[in-house]
């Protein structure tokens, strides 16, 4: 059941019902079983995996509550990366390709939103040792931190301190949360399916076989995946953090409109910001920590080591791994250059200056985006090198998905321009009654009529 | 509570109404659409009856020449070739055929698509419009049982493609289509040295149908549910049905003289007695030509004439 | 040391970490209202902290400074 899919909106429905009417005592059970239920139809007997990781972290977590002994910090750190190493970095590393007809470590998938909630495990974990949260919640809470499905399968990674207390207050039904939720919703369904599923396409045939339309293609091509990811995954995570909203959970932002940042260190505060503040508080800081007094070497060591993590999270390949790099030594330059960079921006007008380095900023990502892309690094240096500035022979896929995307961007731009760092649901919540029903009923139809949903008509899709 | 259901509701009421009446407009148009996009290839089908029917996806669409069967065969002849689809379209248009009347013959492009499961060759988004027909609604559903639910929506079933319909209607373009019955000729000329790896697409089918997943083998046990009702329905309508398996650019000696037909395909279609010709390059020497391909796996103009007039000796002598 | 002056000597150390900052620090003032003093910023001026003051903060003190009257605090107690 993918989180777009008329099922999952089905399934939250219902969720929603049973939750509201069942006395509180019940609700954490409800949501439990509901998230397992979740993970189950998605991934089958990997439902076990979480169910041990959640076992094994929970009886970690209380050795450490009982006796702050660093062994079980270290314990809890090691099960977690040892997870992930066997399923997600082992695998690549061995050079074993998934084959479902193969032997049984062929057969081996990563369990979804593993890297999600082993990162929580980890998170949380470290905060008892440190102290912010010292107290042992109950194993059913700490069983729905790590396993409450709207976040289960790709994030926005939770936080203890922020999810913990949000369990047990007494939720009744407001108004103005479900509506918000499900605006929120709305407006992540219209961001994937007319926008994101309609980019895919064009980037999917020119990312496979770029030799064929080179030239400029390729730079649109690569502009076009990087607005794609921020669709798909910025839709996602609205989705995620709506459904959530709907059953009175509060989830972090992941997304503050990270396409107009003004730099590439105001790119990371904005995008995945779950990640990005993830690995800011558990890596980034506690490092710095440890070299505080070596002045700017510290401060590059610790970015770059960082990013590298930031990359490496997202799989084992090489192209990663520079990808982290390219985006810390990116950081580690504006650091020390902020002073040349005002006075360069300075000459212009406000506003130019602003434009001309979010451009820069887009220019940069979309760059590295590539790596993201790419299979392999020779396969990433091979697009690189097909770009030129030849516009002879553009190819630009099918004009009609193009024009469904061009059309939904104008509007996702336009509000997120508009709106700047406010909420998405509060900017809905402010208009009128006309513009807002005008978003409810013609973004229903947009996704109808133009989103990408029938080219997707086969099984795989709507489940 | 009650509020949002109120609110909910009221929602509902404005989304069916307007649903509906855009619903209406695109349906109207779609069905007035003869010509422009190859999508409308099927409304064709109910304007006038032909002795013979091509099917297929874009290698029939791009490697059949009505014109030239015609002319050797002196029947009339269509095409209702389309890109990316499978065994699911030909059955779509033949129940559109059979409402009208029934053809004597059906050339049938085969590929394994039509009997193992591939995503990127399982379209149905051009049927889509036409499922009031109960035989195709049924099928809608056997792909997707969600369809239940999105057939409530009457401008689902034109998604997508809205600015085609709309365009074609106000601008009527040429009667290309009609022009020559459903055919769409390509006329560039394949450069292999353009491709990153043109043999591969062909070596990954070659493996995939020998190693099927559990989950494809699901997929495939619903394919071959239509594969066989597809020539059920020819047979009790006594359409003589002939498939041709059209040749892939030769750029080695295996390509050139295996076909892309499983066994158990071929073993299939042998139990059915149902003629099968693999026009592979090591057996027609004239199909070697590399000037005759468009890519990989389509024919040219060129080509698709000089195909066209290969497999129509072979009909004659089925014919006769 | 009275806290006036122990705001004087922040005022200082602030300074020489984040040059452009010209702003003047109150007891309130916070990470947020002092420009430059973001995460990348946050342990260099926690380390000149400690080396003006000559004192050592933990890990936990550290990540809990946010705002110059919680680093006040901290050091007072630090210097008793």
């Amino acid at each position: 059941m993918s989180i777009v899919s008329v099922l999952y909106l089905a399934f939250l429905s219902l969720v929603a019902v049973l939750y509201y009417a069942a006395p509180q005592t019940w609700r954490t059970y409800i949501l439990l079983a509901a998230s397992w239920v979740f993970y189950g139809v998605n991934q089958g007997a990997y439902l076990l995996i979480l169910l041990l990781s959640i076992g094994v972290n929970y009886l970690l977590c209380r050795k450490l509550a009982l006796n702050r002994n660093k062994v079980w910090l270290y314990f809890a750190l090691s099960f977690n990366i040892a997870l992930l190493g066997f399923y997600k970095y082992i695998p690549p590393i061995l050079g074993i390709s998934h084959n479902p007809t193969g032997s049984w470590i062929e057969r081996m998938v990563i369990p979804i939103g593993l890297s999600f909630f082993s990162f929580q495990a980890m998170g949380n974990v470290l905060d008892m040792y440190w102290g912010n949260a010292r107290m042992l919640v109950k194993p059913q809470d700490y069983a729905l931190y790590m396993s409450f499905f709207p976040q289960l399968l790709s994030g926005p990674i939770a936080r203890s301190k922020s999810f913990f207390p949000q369990i047990n207050t007494h939720k009744t039904f407001v108004y103005e949360d479900v509506v918000g939720g499900v605006r929120r919703i709305l407006w992540g369904l219209f961001k994937k399916l007319v926008i994101a599923s309609n980019l895919a396409p064009y980037t999917d045939i020119m990312f496979q076989n770029p030799s064929l339309h080179g030239g400029f293609s390729i730079g649109i091509a690569a502009m076009a995946y990087t607005v794609q990811i921020y669709m798909d995954f910025s839709g996602y995570s609205d989705i995620a953090i709506g459904s959530a909203k709907v059953l009175g959970f509060n989830l972090g932002e992941n997304f503050r409109i990270p396409l107009f940042a003004n730099s590439v260190t105001d790119f990371w505060r904005r995008w995945h910001i779950s990640l990005s503040s993830w690995v800011r508080d558990y890596i980034f800081m506690p490092m710095q920590f440890q070299v505080r007094t070596w002045g700017k070497t510290g401060l590059i060591f610790s970015t770059l080591i960082t990013f590298l993590v930031i990359g490496v999270w997202h799989g084992a390949n090489w192209t990663l791994v520079i990808f982290g790099f390219l985006q810390g030594l990116a950081i580690c330059w504006e650091m020390f250059s902020s002073g040349i960079r005002q006075k360069l921006w300075g000459f212009l007008p406000a506003w130019l200056g602003r434009f001309c380095s979010s451009l820069l900023v887009f220019v940069f990502i979309t760059i590295s985006a590539i790596l993201l892309r790419s299979p392999s690094l020779s396969e990433a240096i091979r697009y690189y090198s097909l770009f030129s500035f030849d516009v002879s022979g553009l190819y630009l896929g099918s004009r009609q998905q193009l024009v469904f995307a061009g059309l939904g961007m104008l509007l996702v731009f336009g509000v997120d321009i508009r709106k700047g760092d406010m909420l998405i649901s509060d900017f809905w919540g402010k208009q009128n009654t006309l513009i807002r029903w005008s978003f409810y009923i013609l973004g229903t139809l947009a996704i109808l009529l133009i989103g990408s949903l029938s080219s997707e008509n086969f099984i795989y899709y709507q489940y | 509570m009650r509020r949002l259901i109120y609110k909910a509701l009221l929602f509902l009421a404005i989304l069916v109404l307007l649903d509906g009446l855009i619903g209406l407009g695109l349906r109207k148009m779609f069905f007035a659409n003869r010509s422009g996009a190859p999508g409308y290839v099927l409304n064709h089908l109910m304007d006038k009856p032909y002795d013979a029917y091509i099917m297929g996806a874009s290698g029939a669409q791009r490697g059949y020449v009505p014109a030239v069967l015609q002319q050797e065969l002196g029947i009339s002849v269509f095409n209702t070739g389309e890109a990316g689809t499978n065994i699911f379209h030909n059955y779509a248009a033949l129940q559109l055929i059979l409402e009208h009347h029934k053809p004597k013959l059906i050339i049938w492009d085969l590929t394994n698509a039509d009997y193992y499961y591939r995503p990127d060759a399982s379209k149905t988004g051009m049927i889509s419009p036409y499922y009031r027909q109960a035989a195709i609604y049924k099928m809608l559903l056997d792909i997707q049982p969600l369809n239940r639910f999105w057939f409530m929506s009457k401008t689902y079933p034109y998604n997508q493609k809205v600015l085609s319909i709309a365009s074609t209607f106000l601008h009527k373009p040429a009667t290309e289509v009609m022009g020559d019955n459903g055919y769409h000729p390509l006329y560039t000329v394949f450069q292999p040295q353009e491709h990153d790896n043109p043999l591969g697409l062909y070596y990954e089918e070659l493996a995939s149908t020998k190693k099927r997943s559990k989950e494809e083998q699901k997929q495939d046990l619903l394919i071959r549910k239509y594969f066989h009702a597809f020539i059920q329905l020819c047979q009790e309508n006594n359409i003589k049905l002939i498939a041709f398996h059209c040749p892939k650019a030769p750029l080695n000696s295996e390509v050139a003289s295996t076909p892309l037909v499983s066994a158990e395909l071929k073993a299939q279609l042998t139990m059915h007695n149902i003629p099968l010709y693999c026009i592979m390059p090591s057996q027609y020497p004239s199909m070697q030509n590399l000037k005759l391909y468009y890519d990989f796996s389509h024919l040219n103009h060129a080509g698709a004439t000089e195909y066209s007039k290969i497999i129509a000796t072979k009909l004659q002598s089925e014919l006769r | 040391m009275d806290r006036a002056k122990l705001l004087e000597e922040i005022q200082q150390v602030v300074q020489q970490v984040l040059p452009r900052t010209v702003v003047q620090l109150s007891e309130r003032s916070t990470a947020k209202d002092i420009p430059g003093w973001d995460s990348l910023s946050h342990m260099v001026l926690m380390a000149a902290i400690e080396k003006h003051f000559n004192l050592k903060f933990s890990f936990i003190e550290m990540i809990n400074i946010s705002d110059i009257g919680s680093m006040m605090d901290c050091i007072m107690e630090k210097l008793g």
